[in-house]
């Protein structure tokens, strides 16, 4: 009986090296010995700022504390790189045409790159920004999986459940005729976005009419009202209702108010993880004189072969002095680089810039 | 055009303050740039978009829930005035 039993726990006992995931078995050797997941492992150690670790491991002078280091960004870059590839079986082309239907710009570009290019354009990227960014990526995937979900369930989209709500009741989109009818884009954009700050304010207030007091429990001081009293609350409410309806109408019905919505909504600094906009972000972009300067005071600082001059240096030295700035200016615009769209555009063009005006680093 | 002439071209709209033209500039221009560029640009776009969408997508979500309550509210209304209107016939 007790041997029956002994052998019942050994078959369901699991090893330890059984219940860790396969995934989490590979190697820093295996991670190393692919070009893009070195890459990427390297932008963790420059994330958790552990530059001179990186270092010691390419002298090869690591010590017991580095190894231990290294495993645990081993585990991260492991446990980031799966969450990576379930957010990448997550965009196919219908997601990518859930998107463009609402956006015109994403649209365009879908159509002038193609669909599928597209959809691995992205698939390629999401790695770097979950390495690079985590604080922006966990939002980002997780309304790309919302997205998702809410297409599986009873209405392909909210904006269906919405005009179908708003049908029901009568509800019609609010007239923005009077911002829509100005030609001029600066001045419209301009009326939207202060027509947009109204129904803001109208939004609150219906959510303070709301929140005033549980109406559940308020049912019996209700009943013992006035008739004055009940038809003035019941016209807030009306008012209210007319409001918000109408709104969320609008939202499902024109994309240039949504679109106005969400630049008023994503520009709120209460949110958060705050994004820096087009001007704070135009602020990473260095100019050719200041890059000048960079480069005049990198080559002071760095020991030249030999105990050589500047113009005692062959062509090919001197390439790989300018290698190295490059190099080290790309480190830092990573380490410089804002949330949001504009951080992400000026830090490409920072770089990018860098390579173009390389033969002028002399 | 080439990456210096495509990197001055953007830069004319940074320089201005025009956001909407750069952004314009980089939808218009898109395939023009090298690939490593091409890749970042519309994934910046990509992500742009989700959180845009997010973002109206917490609105809508809160407009029903405040349309629901409303209802409840009205239900809540309507009975309180049949109840003050009954008091008022036999008062």
């Amino acid at each position: 009986m007790l041997e029956a039993y002994e052998k019942e726990l050994d078959k369901n006992s699991v090893s330890e090296e059984e219940q860790t995931p396969k995934w989490q078995k590979t190697t820093l050797k295996e991670i190393l010995g692919k070009k893009e997941d070195s890459d990427l492992f390297g932008e963790i150690m420059a994330r958790e700022g552990d530059l001179e670790l990186s270092k010691r491991m390419a002298s090869g002078e690591l010590t017991e504390d580095d190894i231990s280091e290294l495993d645990n960004h081993r585990l991260d870059f492991l446990n980031t790189m799966q969450e990576v590839k379930v957010a990448k079986e997550s965009i196919t082309n219908d997601v990518v045409t859930a998107y463009t239907d609402h956006n015109p710009e994403l649209k365009k570009i879908v159509g002038l790159v193609g669909i599928d290019a597209y959809r691995d354009m992205v698939k390629e990227e999401l790695a770097r920004l979950a390495i690079r960014n985590p604080d922006q990526f966990d939002p980002f995937y997780g309304a790309v999986k919302d997205k998702n979900e809410f297409k599986s369930g009873i209405y392909k989209d909210l904006d269906e459940e919405i005009t179908k709500m708003c049908a029901d009741r009568g509800i019609k989109p609010e007239s923005y005729l009077k911002a829509m009818a100005i030609e001029d884009p600066e001045e419209r954009a301009k009326a939207l976005k202060s027509a947009v700050k109204e129904k803001w304010g109208n939004w609150k207030k219906a959510a303070n009419f709301l929140t005033g007091g549980s109406w559940a429990s308020r049912r019996a001081e209700l009943m013992g009202s006035k008739k004055e009293e009940l038809d003035l609350t019941t016209e807030a409410m009306k008012l209210h209702r007319s409001n918000i309806g109408e709104f969320l109408a609008s939202l499902t019905s024109d994309i240039e108010i949504r679109s106005a919505v969400a630049k008023e909504l994503i520009g709120d600094k209460k949110e958060k993880v705050p994004v820096d906009g087009f001007k704070e972000s135009k602020g990473q972009m260095q100019t050719e004189e200041q890059q000048q300067e960079d480069w005049e005071d990198f080559k002071l600082m760095t020991p030249l072969p030999e105990g050589k001059d500047w113009s005692e240096l062959n062509t090919a030295e001197q390439d790989l002095i300018r290698d190295s700035f490059i190099e080290a200016k790309k480190e830092e615009q990573a380490q410089k680089k804002g949330l949001g769209f504009w951080g992400a555009i000026f830090s490409l063009f920072s770089i990018e810039s860098l390579t173009i005006n390389k033969a002028n680093l002399k | 055009m080439t990456q210096k002439e495509l990197h001055e071209a953007f830069m004319v709209f940074v320089e201005k303050g025009d956001e909407e033209g750069a952004r314009n500039f980089l939808v218009e221009n898109i395939n023009e740039f090298p690939e490593n560029m091409r890749k970042e640009i519309a994934f910046a776009f990509f992500v742009d978009a989700v959180e845009k969408d997010a973002a109206i997508a917490k609105v809508q979500k809160e407009g029903m829930e405040m349309m629901k309550s409303l209802d409840e509210v009205e239900a809540i209304l309507a009975d309180a005035s049949k109840a003050s209107s009954i008091k008022e016939q036999i008062s």
